[in-house]
């Protein structure tokens, strides 16, 4: 392995813990999964701390945690690798995917299933007993060491019937769902996050879960941690609460007006 | 002269019907009474009116000349008379309608002045919003005289002019319906209905009854309103002083002013701000202070003696005036029914979806070993379950598995344990054994039914027949309804062209909308052809080359139409419940929505289903996949109509069959239907809510999407079980319904 890789390497080490809270047995899964060499499919609504759960993962097990967010132009290159030229000579770049098989990393693709199919291909003899990985441009094919774990997000939430995660594809993975934290665990990790003090971090994430409720009343989906702590961080900075709310989350859920009157009789009587 | 054309025009509009001539008739003498423009005007409405209801239409034609040669308003309000006139046929019936048609001044004008007074229909989505939102759960709205629950459905005043602000009015409906939540939430009904508690009228064991049932209101009432102090800070803050205001309404005057006096300082002293103690009342009655505050303290039921003690030595009588409407009506008998109801309910749904779930786990064990013995790992499992579930330490966050190979229990389910264990403490072991006792029996009692339903099928050519789900049994009735296909006889009228014309906005952002999904060209990168240079991939093979490997020849970047190869069947409830207004909307909605599928392209059918009984289900060609959208389809949505009950397993399996013979790769199955499924044999209730739940699940099973419309004043709980989570929404305003169907296509398939 040469420098510069090592070198690449090192940026996705976490050094620090990452603050993580459990809603169940998620780290055991995790630990569980990658003793066994078997890929992880993360599933739950955005915002809901499946990434901080891979930066967790990462840190627990003391490996590189590489993050690829899937859109669709994604190509296979562009998780593989590619011929670069550098001073009139040709040499060959790992993509991420390529490079966290030969340093035994973990790669994380958030999102998969907004990138197209032809490009997730290249996972599937990741994720079966093989384990392995060709890159036909330099005619190799890396075995995954045991370190190496392939790790997947995806958002079952999203009501497009074009965005559906294959069964095929599913069954290749232990799945984790993440879903909204019950209240108490919400409300510890948004003072943990936010500093805020506990009755008003309960309050925020009463909010949050009104808004949840609202799905089968055509609210695509409602606030999500993140939208919690972005909120309380308007609030800290000196935004009154009422606007900080509807700033911070509600107006980022829907432009329905009827749900949006709702909403605000929600806010108006929480604080 | 004019008259006679625009007769003329007015009987063209409402064909096929054919109206008495002497009622038009008489109807066209009044509007000669008007200028021409305005008559005109006037007859402009019928189109919106005719279909819904004709002796509303012909009510409003008289009503309006009326108005109008009276310039009570002018026409220019006249579309929003009839949009409200329509709201209450939807809500009143023709009684209701009528009575606001005549009386302009008071129903219609008044309000739109400003007036304070405010109707409960005009808020209600919001409400049902706010409610859902900080309950989590799903209530009926209905109308009565003081506010009231029953634990599904809460009763209001159709109307509220307490205040002079309308805004305050507003505001004091939200209240109310905050206060009958927190009475449900308190549990107060679930404790009443508790065998233990005699199940004769609690207050007849005090010698006045009526003031015992008083004083329990007012106990429970600031019970509650404390409990709203700390759950929803924020309405209790600003609800003080109009609560105050209410109770400063009981009257004192008179020579009975001793009770009336008490009870407004007990009322007071309820929902006094404890941080900020000036606002308590001073003590103008003859209640001891401190024991009553430490009445206050205590749960309601031990109060009650003790406050009642109190008021027993009281004299006079008292009225509560506007108060009444916070302490609302308590009815333990109906609230006990309806608490009694939903626990079966639950219960008969958890054994039928655990059940299944237990069956679906032992096929799989099956697979793996064909050794039998199934049902004692499945008991095993079960007891496992009971006991994990009923340790509260554990319970909220162990993910429910079945085994180890985590068969994952669905979400649905999930959700319904928790609203039983919410409701009892515990999910009740016996829950849990019926439902053992039913699994595995599935298969065997589907074979025998099989064999008992074969000897008395003789089935038509032209007749589908389906299998339907059973629940009670876990199994299939094999060959238990037959469907038959029909083509809707088209009918000419001018509904297409006036809903076009009504919904001339909206069409707009639905055309530029649904265009958008049409025009979804995409670059896409790595082509062997194409109209640009793709120099990202140029440089690799650039690169490739001097690397001495063969490169790629896709260096083109192209420009591609994102091919929407979506089948989309779209099945209308036509049952005798969609007569009125949701009929209408319902083909309304299918206008704009076959309009702005025209603009995208993608194939999609049309039909409609009803019947009666297992052996009469019938599916209503209105347009086939690849049919072309024309006068003739659009002569069959004008003939939808209503017809007779709900079964909807049949068709949604027959329309299954049909997606499935298509060759699309997105196959979409929207059930567009206005409530619970039901028949007019034994096809109701559970029976027919599993059924069509089944139904969808096979639909899901062979890569067809199903996605459920349904319309109705407010959401049941029982819908998510039905359709699934995340796979129906529900629309509770008629009016929006149109746009809302188009929107979520748009959603559906972007
Ligand atoms: N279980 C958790 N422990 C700690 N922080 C969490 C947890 N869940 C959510 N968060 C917070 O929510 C934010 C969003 O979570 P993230 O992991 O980015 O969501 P996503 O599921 O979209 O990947 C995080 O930055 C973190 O602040
Ligand atoms: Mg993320």
């Amino acid at each position: 392995m040469n420098n510069a890789m090592e070198c690449r390497l090192e940026e996705h080490r976490i050094s620090v813990e990452p603050f993580f809270l459990p809603r169940a047995n998620e780290i055991e899964i995790g630990l569980a999964a990658s003793v066994n060499h078997l890929p992880l499919l993360l599933k739950g609504p955005t915002g809901c701390g499946k990434t901080r759960f891979m930066q967790y993962l990462a840190w627990r097990l003391n490996r590189p945690l590489i993050t690829v967010s899937c859109h669709d132009d994604l190509s296979t290159s562009d998780l593989v690798g590619r011929y670069l030229v550098k001073k009139n000579e040709a040499f060959w770049q790992d993509g991420p995917l390529t490079l966290a098989v030969r340093a035994g990393a973990i790669c994380y693709l958030d999102e998969i299933v907004e990138a197209r199919k032809d490009t997730t291909v290249v996972i599937h003899p990741l994720t079966d007993d093989r384990r392995e990985l060709p890159v036909e441009k330099i005619g190799k094919l890396y075995a995954a060491p045991p370190e190496f774990m392939l790790a997947v997000s995806y958002n079952p939430g999203y009501q497009s019937v074009l965005k559906d995660l294959k069964p095929s594809t599913r069954q290749r993975f232990v799945s984790l769902s993440f879903d909204y934290p019950p209240a108490e665990l919400e409300k510890q990790i948004v003072m943990r996050e936010s500093g805020i003090d506990e009755k008003n971090a309960i309050q925020m994430v009463k909010l949050a879960a009104m808004t949840r409720s609202l799905k089968e009343s055509g609210l695509a989906e409602g606030a999500s941690t993140r939208l919690i702590i972005q909120t309380v961080m308007l609030i800290k900075a000196g935004i009154d609460t009422v606007s900080a709310c509807r700033s911070g989350m509600i107006e980022s859920l829907t432009d329905d007006p009827e749900l949006l009157a709702a909403m605000d009789e929600m806010i108006f009587s929480l604080f | 002269m004019k008259i006679a054309d625009q007769k003329k025009r007015f009987f063209a509009a409402v064909l096929p019907s054919r109206p008495d001539v002497w009622e038009v008739d008489e109807i066209f003498d009044q509007l000669a009474e008007l200028d021409e423009a305005t008559a005109e005007e006037i007859l402009m409405q019928v189109g919106a009116i005719w279909p819904v209801s004709h002796s509303l239409c012909f009510a409003y034609l008289t009503h309006a000349a009326r108005a109008l040669s009276a310039e009570l308003f002018s026409t220019e309000l006249l579309g929003e008379w009839v949009r409200q006139i329509l709201g209450l046929y939807e809500s009143k019936g023709l009684l209701g309608a009528r009575q606001f048609m005549a009386d302009v001044d008071k129903f219609f004008l008044g309000p739109m002045r400003g007036e304070a007074g405010v109707a409960f229909t005009d808020i209600s989505t919001r409400m049902v919003h706010y409610l859902r939102g900080i309950s989590g759960r799903s209530f009926n709205f209905e109308e009565a005289q003081l506010p009231s629950t029953d634990t599904r459905t809460i009763y209001l005043p159709g109307s509220l002019e307490i205040f002079p602000s309308l805004e305050h009015n507003i505001f004091l409906y939200k209240f109310l319906i905050s206060l009958q939540w927190g009475h449900v939430e308190s549990r107060i009904y679930s404790e009443m209905s508790a065998p233990s508690r005699v199940r004769r009228p609690f207050f007849d064991r005090y010698p006045d009854g009526e003031l015992a049932a008083d004083l329990f209101s007012v106990l429970q009432f600031i019970h509650v309103f404390r409990f709203l102090e700390t759950a929803l800070p924020g309405l209790v803050r600003r609800g003080r002083e109009l609560c105050v205001e209410l109770i400063g309404k009981i009257s004192l005057g008179g020579t009975a002013r001793q009770r009336s006096a008490a009870f407004r300082h007990l009322l007071l002293q309820g929902v006094s701000d404890k941080e900020n103690m000036h606002g308590a009342s001073a003590n103008e009655s003859q209640l001891p202070g401190k024991p009553l505050a430490d009445a206050l303290h205590i749960p309601v039921f031990e109060g009650l003696p003790k406050i009642y003690e109190m008021f027993s030595g009281l004299s006079g009588t008292y009225t509560l005036g506007p108060a009444a409407l916070l302490l609302g009506e308590f009815d333990f008998a109906r609230a006990g029914e309806t608490i009694r109801l939903r626990r079966e309910e639950d219960k008969a749904q958890f054994v039928a979806m655990f059940a299944g779930l237990l069956d679906q786990q032992a096929a799989r064990k099956d697979e793996e070993d064909k050794v039998g013995n199934v049902p004692d790992s499945v008991q095993q499992s079960l007891l496992l379950i009971g006991k994990q579930r009923n340790d509260p330490e554990k319970r909220s966050n162990t993910p429910i598995l079945l085994d180890n190979e985590g068969l994952e229990v669905p979400e649905e389910l999930a959700a319904l344990i928790k609203a039983i264990e919410d409701d009892l403490g515990t999910l009740p072991e016996a829950y849990v054994q019926a439902a053992a006792g039913q699994a595995g029996r599935g298969v065997n009692r589907q074979e025998v039914e099989a064999l008992e339903e074969i000897t008395d099928s003789f089935v038509p050519a032209h007749v589908h027949s389906y299998d339907e789900w059973d629940y009670r049994r876990a199994g299939y009735r094999a060959g238990w309804c037959s469907l038959t296909e029909k083509t809707l006889p088209a009918v000419r009228s001018g509904f297409v062209a006036q809903t076009l014309r009504k919904y001339q906005p909206q069409l707009h952002k639905l055309r530029r909308q649904f265009e958008m999904l049409r025009t979804r060209y995409r670059y896409v990168r790595r082509r062997r052809h194409g109209d640009e240079i793709d120099l990202d991939a140029h440089i690799e093979a650039l690169c490739d080359t001097r690397a001495g490997i063969a490169p790629s020849d896709r260096l083109f970047i192209q420009l591609l139409r994102d091919e929407r190869d979506i089948a989309a069947m779209f099945l209308v409830d036509m049952s005798n419940s969609t007569e009125g207004w949701v009929g209408v909307a319902v083909k309304e909605a299918l206008v704009l929505l076959a309009d702005a599928l025209e603009v995208v392209g993608d194939r999609y059918a049309i039909y409609g289903f009803s019947g009666m009984r297992r052996s009469r289900s019938e599916l209503f060609h209105v347009k086939h996949l690849d049919e072309p959208y024309g006068g003739e389809v659009q002569g069959r949505i004008a003939a939808i109509s209503p017809k007779e009950y709900t079964r909807m397993g049949p068709p949604i399996r027959h329309l299954t069959k049909k997606l499935q013979a298509t060759q699309s790769t997105v196959r979409l199955l929207v059930v567009i239907s206005d409530g619970k499924p039901e028949d007019y044999d034994d096809y109701k209730g559970q029976y027919a809510i599993e059924d069509t739940r089944k139904a969808l699940l096979e639909a899901r099973g062979t890569g067809v999407y199903p996605f459920c419309i349904t319309i109705d004043k407010s959401a049941h709980d029982y819908l998510a079980h039905m359709f699934g989570r995340g796979n129906y929404i529900f629309v509770d305003e008629v009016l929006s319904l149109p746009s809302k169907i188009a929107e979520m296509y748009r959603l559906l398939t972007s």
